[in-house]
This record gives C-alpha cells, sequence and structure tokens, in this order.
C-alpha cells in the first residue's frame, strides 16, 4: 500500500517537473520572440537606409546639397591643405579629414550641439576606417526610448545623401523635433536615456563600433604623438567612465 | 541579423522530438508493420513493459540530452529553472535504476502490469516534455545568437 503510494508520488513529481520544464522552454521561445521584435525593427530601419530611399522633395534636397557643397569646399580648400602638412601618413590623414567633415559640415548646418543628456536627442557617432565611415545614432522619442540605428558609407561618399539619411529618419521618428547631437572621433559618444536601452541595439553591433572607435582613436592618436602633438590615449576605462557619466547625468534628468 | 520566428522554433523543437521517437524505438515501429502484414506476428504490450523497453528508451533519451545541455551548451536559464533541470534527469534515472533490477529480481507472477506500465507510460511522456523543453531552450538561445 505505502509503496504504491510511494510509487504514484514519484510519478506525480515527475510528470509534473517535466511539464515545468518544457513551460520552461515554451517561455524562453516566447521571451526570444520579443527580442527578435526589437531586433527586426532595427534591421528593417537599416535596410530603409540602405536602399537610400529619400523621402526629400527636390527643392528641400538641392538646399541641403547646396549648403553641403558650400561648407566641403570651403573645408577642401582651407582645412585639408593644412591638416595635410601636419599628417605624414595620408591614410590616418583621410580617416580623420573624413569624420572632421562631417562633424564640420553638420556643425555649420546647426545640426550639431554639444553631448547634453537634457534634452532629447539622436545621437551620433562614426567610426572611420580606411574604406568606409561607420554610423550608428539613435533617436529618442518623447518618453526618452531611444532606437539605435547604423548604416555605413562606402568611399568617396556623398556627404549630401548622408545628411539627407539622417534628416529623413530624424523626421520619421521624432514627430516634436530635436537636436542632433554629433560626436566626434576626438570626443566619446554614446549616453542613454537609461541602461535599459542598450538592449535596442545588437551588442554585437556596440561591441563593434566600440572596437572600431577604440581602434581609430589609437591610431590617431599616433600620428599626432610621432608628429609632435601629445595626445592622450584613450583607454578602454576612459571610454566605459566616460558612458558612465552620461548616463549618470541622464538618469539624474529624468528623475528630476 | 538573424531572424526566427517562434512557432519555427517550437516547430523545430518538435521536428527534433518526432525524428528521436522515430529513430529510438524503430524496433517497435518494426513490429507493428509487420504485424499488419502477417498477422501470425503476435505484439505483447504486457511483455515490452515488462522487459522495460520503454525505461531504457527514456533514459537514454534524458542522459544524452541532460549531458549535452551541461558539457556543450551555456544557456542562460534562471536560477530555480536550472534546479529543477538539475533535479530531473537524477529523479527519473534513480527511479529507473530502482525499478529494473526489482523487475528481474521479482517473479513475473508478482509484478503489477497494470502499475508498471503506467509508470512507464509517465516516464516516457515525461521524458518526452522534457527533451521538448531542453530543445526550445536550446534552439531559442542560438536563435538569439
Amino acid at each position: 500500500m505505502i509503496s504504491t503510494i510511494l510509487f504514484n508520488l514519484v510519478l506525480v513529481s515527475i510528470t509534473g517537473l517535466s511539464l515545468v520544464i518544457a513551460i520552461v522552454g515554451i517561455k524562453s521561445v516566447l521571451r526570444m520572440k520579443n527580442n527578435l521584435k526589437e531586433s527586426e525593427k532595427i534591421a528593417q530601419a537599416n535596410l530603409a537606409v540602405s536602399e537610400n530611399h529619400l523621402n526629400y522633395s527636390k527643392s528641400e534636397f538641392g538646399e541641403i546639397k547646396d549648403g553641403v557643397q558650400k561648407i566641403q569646399n570651403n573645408f577642401e580648400s582651407q582645412v585639408i591643405p593644412r591638416l595635410d602638412s601636419i599628417f605624414q601618413n595620408t591614410q590616418i590623414s583621410r580617416m580623420i579629414l573624413q569624420s572632421e567633415t562631417i562633424v564640420s559640415m553638420l556643425t555649420q548646418l546647426g545640426l550639431k550641439s554639444q553631448g547634453n543628456p537634457e534634452n532629447n536627442s539622436v545621437i551620433l557617432s562614426m567610426v572611420s576606417d580606411t574604406e568606409a565611415v561607420n554610423f550608428i545614432f539613435g533617436i529618442s522619442n518623447e518618453d526618452r526610448e531611444l532606437t539605435v540605428f547604423s548604416f555605413s558609407i562606402q568611399f568617396p561618399f556623398d556627404s549630401a545623401k548622408v545628411l539627407a539619411e539622417i534628416l529623413r529618419l530624424k523626421s520619421n521618428y521624432t514627430p516634436g523635433g530635436i537636436e542632433i547631437d554629433v560626436i566626434g572621433p576626438d570626443e566619446y559618444f554614446i549616453y542613454k536615456d537609461s541602461i535599459q536601452s542598450y538592449d535596442i541595439v545588437s551588442p554585437q553591433l556596440l561591441q563593434y563600433t566600440i572596437s572600431k572607435h577604440l581602434d581609430f582613436h589609437a591610431k590617431m592618436i599616433e600620428v599626432l604623438n610621432a608628429n609632435g602633438i601629445e595626445k592622450k590615449q584613450l583607454t578602454f576605462e576612459d571610454f566605459s567612465s566616460s558612458v558612465k557619466h552620461h548616463l549618470e547625468a541622464a538618469k539624474d534628468h529624468v528623475s528630476s | 541579423m538573424q531572424s526566427v520566428s517562434k512557432s519555427l522554433l517550437i516547430g523545430k523543437s518538435l521536428l527534433w522530438l518526432i525524428l528521436t521517437i522515430s529513430v529510438g524505438l524503430v524496433q517497435i515501429w518494426m513490429v507493428l508493420l509487420l504485424k499488419l502484414f502477417d498477422k501470425s506476428i503476435v505484439f505483447s504490450e504486457d511483455k515490452l513493459i515488462l522487459d522495460g523497453t520503454l525505461m531504457f528508451f527514456s533514459s537514454a533519451l534524458i542522459a544524452s540530452i541532460t549531458i549535452d545541455f551541461k558539457m556543450e551548451h551555456k544557456e542562460k536559464v534562471s536560477k530555480t529553472a536550472n534546479e529543477l533541470l538539475n533535479i530531473f534527469p537524477f529523479l527519473v534515472l534513480g527511479f529507473t535504476a530502482m525499478i529494473y533490477p526489482l523487475l528481474l529480481a521479482t517473479d513475473q507472477q508478482h509484478i503489477s502490469v497494470i502499475n508498471l506500465k503506467r509508470g512507464e507510460i509517465v516516464i516516457l511522456l515525461a521524458s518526452i516534455f522534457y527533451a521538448f523543453g531542453i530543445k526550445c531552450i536550446q534552439f531559442s538561445s542560438k536563435g538569439k545568437k
């Protein structure tokens, strides 16, 4: 009698446990589905960018293009010769120039502001190598939720197209109007409105961007130091500390 | 970016299960198939139960999937779920390890075939649920990468 009860008890336990494990398995699939929804959104946004479908009217686009052309001409005639005289390594100087060009362009178009967690911001980071400029940027909505996009432009890139894409995404995702923060190669980028927003960016993409950024910075410092310009090497700790600082500032702002 | 739908992952886990059961119990399927063509073949469920065939299959299924899960994969599950995953194989394998020697040592006339059948079927179904759960965890983890 007792043995039958024990026998049945064990069978019930086994059945119960197996059902719980099956539910855990199904839940892990369901959780993954939620993550994928976010990833799919980003993938779709990236796809839209890569397809270069510009939703600009001819006049709007022409205006941007004229402005960019003017800045580029100015930059190429005045700044590039000066920088060329400083840098012997043309590959590195080209990388710096491309990044600097965009920062300068955006500044003169009134799109650049200092990295400031007190506004709803688009955060943009550029990482250049010898073949392309990789962009990663986020657009935060009124609820301070951040959506992060990335795209890559091969050299020689069409600056007007880059700008137009950024503005198009900005207008699509931020009906209230926001400012754009551009972080140049000398500055440390990325602040987010909350730690949770990191989930939106795929970790691989973030890691790739950070490592490229650090690589680029290291090369640049090497060249600067070789040319007698003393600059501090950016370490991963510096980078982390900068991110942490921005995060804390953003959180303070949100809580106030 | 890899994108896998929920239904596809669950379907994949079910397919894995169906293939495993199909191949793992192929001897039984063969007997049933032959029985369709030759009515003289006698298929005794009681003999199958008394042989402990289903217990061996369940044990092999649980052991292989648990060892694979623990050694090859580093999927992250909650602490409670992890405890359950640790307890379940020991519970089933311990239970079957106790039942089978008793089965051999006891005279067949004194064995309650109904109880034994219930036990083996429960263990088989539990193993199937367990395997399905683990496969879901593994496939969803791969889908995230």
